[in-house]
């Protein structure tokens, strides 16, 4: 099943020595199916230095948990400052 | 306790201000020397009859003095004379819809024909725009001229129905406006992150944080490609100017959460800043408009601690603002930041509340932080015509450049405070610093 973009998502990171990891990679990494990272996001960069890389991920998809290597970090709602 | 009081005397009493013991002067008053006596009103009976005239059709003049009294309590006499309050004022704080100013006195201010005269313009600097989008037409038509643009390296969000320079004119097109004023030839790039609709089978990401993310990613990608030419690494200098946040935590994880981002420095937006950062791109965003004496709704009332993620990050500037009479709007988020983040933010104040784009109206101003943030942008963006991000002046040191050269406003102390930051924005000393 593609991924459903009208669910609630939440930001992952994901490590990658030599360069992004692919989405498949990412999913194994975060021991989800891969239908569960959006793939209009893809892997995105964060940081080079660290090897560190961000997914979108469906909220629903995720337990309770917090892993600092991985999140659940929060994708909020941004607006002007007008 | 002494309290500080105005009389309007005839002249033959004020003038008897100097033998007060002998004289006719108001029993009870005890004048301050440092303040003259100041004619008011004429001699005319309106005069007269209002403050009861001894002698018709005398000159009256105005005494400032002290009456031994409580401010709860004050004598509404002294020796037949009203006296009159004289209170404590401030400057009003700029908070309604009314302009202070025009574009113009903020390039007064901004002292943009001195940056001109050092061939600090913009030239061959991109000034990315991550908003709703920039409407090109509209901003010919304010400018009287056709702004650089680069409609290759900006991005269009899939299924908005227009495309990059002809977004439908709001905020994006304020700020695309405000970043021109000090820097008229720099090249606007445009990211209208806030316009990003879900597309049909597509994400949703509209006025989403992830959408900034992606944004940063791909400009940090282009910007660093080592092409040259083509894509974002053939510029200058590239500064990126995010007039964009959230109001308040309730946006966000609840309080304590790991993963949340308005107090999070280890959130993966805030890690990608100081990526830009040390990239050598420089970025700018508003502090908010979460400040006490007005603050926005969406604020609900939160004022403390109201700079909040990206804004409070130590790998960004953030952005206060001030009107063209250097007070601080009322809106404008206060210092200290989050609990968590770097503590003193904003970093300085630029201009906002002024006319300028008339994105809104013919009549309405550039307000906010929103337009406060693309104003210091373009300063940056002027400087980088000249002065490579590339060299040792990576955008940590031009960051501290603006902080140390930042001019303390009349009646503050000088460092850092949390209505103004570091002060308000001085770009030609560090034109000038670096042999410009």
């Amino acid at each position: 099943m593609p991924f459903d973009a009208t669910r609630e998502a939440v930001l992952m990171t994901v490590k990658g020595s030599d360069g992004p990891p692919s989405l498949a990679e990412a999913a194994e990494q975060l021991g989800l199916p891969v239908d569960e990272l959006d793939p209009a996001f893809g892997v995105v960069m964060v940081s080079p230095r660290r090897g560190l890389y961000s997914v979108r991920v469906a909220a629903s998809a995720l337990g309770d948990g917090f892993d600092p290597e991985k999140g659940p970090y929060s994708d909020p709602k941004i607006a002007p400052m007008r | 306790m002494q309290i500080p009081v105005i009389m309007v005397l005839p002249s033959s009493v004020a003038m008897s201000a100097g033998v007060v013991e002998g004289g006719t002067f108001p029993q009870g008053l005890q004048l301050d020397p440092n303040y003259p006596m100041v004619p008011f009103g004429g001699n005319g009976p309106a005069i007269t009859a209002a403050f009861g005239d001894e002698t018709e059709r005398e000159q009256h003049y105005v005494v400032r003095g002290f009456v031994e009294a409580s401010l709860e309590d004050p004598p509404q006499m002294l020796d037949g004379h009203v006296v009159y309050a004289d209170p404590e004022i401030a400057p009003f704080v700029t908070c309604g819809a009314d302009a202070v100013g025009a574009a113009s006195d903020v390039a007064t201010l901004l002292q943009t024909d001195e940056l001109l005269r050092r061939g600090m313009d913009g030239t061959n600097v991109g000034v990315v725009i991550l908003d709703t989008g920039i409407n090109l037409t509209h901003l010919e038509s304010v400018l009287g001229y056709v702004p650089n643009f680069d409609s290759a390296n900006s991005w269009t969000p899939p299924g908005v129905g227009w495309t990059a320079g002809d977004a439908p004119v709001d905020h994006g097109t304020m700020c695309a406006f405000d970043a021109l004023i000090a820097a008229p030839s720099a090249t606007l790039i445009d990211y209208p992150i806030l316009s990003a609709n879900a597309p049909t089978g597509g994400s949703v990401m509209s006025g989403f944080l992830s959408t900034a993310l992606l944004a940063f990613a791909g400009i940090h990608g282009s910007w660093n490609s080592g092409v040259g030419s083509g894509d974002l690494s053939q510029y200058s200098g590239l500064v990126v100017s995010n007039s964009w946040g959230i109001f308040h935590p309730s946006w966000d994880f609840p309080a304590g959460h790991p993963g949340r981002y308005c107090d999070n420095p280890n959130h993966p937006f805030i890690l990608q800043l100081e990526t830009m950062s040390m990239g050598a791109i420089d970025v700018f965003f508003a502090a908010g408009n979460c400040g006490a004496d007005c603050p926005d709704g969406r604020c609900q009332n939160r004022s403390v601690e109201s700079i909040m993620g990206a804004s409070a990050s130590v790998d960004a500037l953030s952005i206060a603002g001030c009107d063209i009479n250097n007070e601080r709007v009322g809106y404008s988020s206060q210092g200290p930041s989050i609990a968590g983040m770097y503590g003193m933010k904003p970093d300085f104040t630029a201009y906002t509340h002024f006319l300028g784009s008339q994105a809104f109206g013919v009549d309405v101003p550039d307000s906010g932080t929103s337009a406060a943030c693309p104003v210091a942008a373009g300063c940056m963006a002027a400087l980088r015509t000249h002065i490579s991000p590339r060299t040792p002046a990576t955008p940590y040191m031009m960051y501290s450049h603006f902080r140390q050269q930042a001019t303390t406003p009349a009646g503050q102390s000088t460092g850092w405070n949390g209505d103004y930051g570091y002060g308000i924005i001085n770009t030609v000393p560090i034109a000038v610093g670096f042999g410009h």
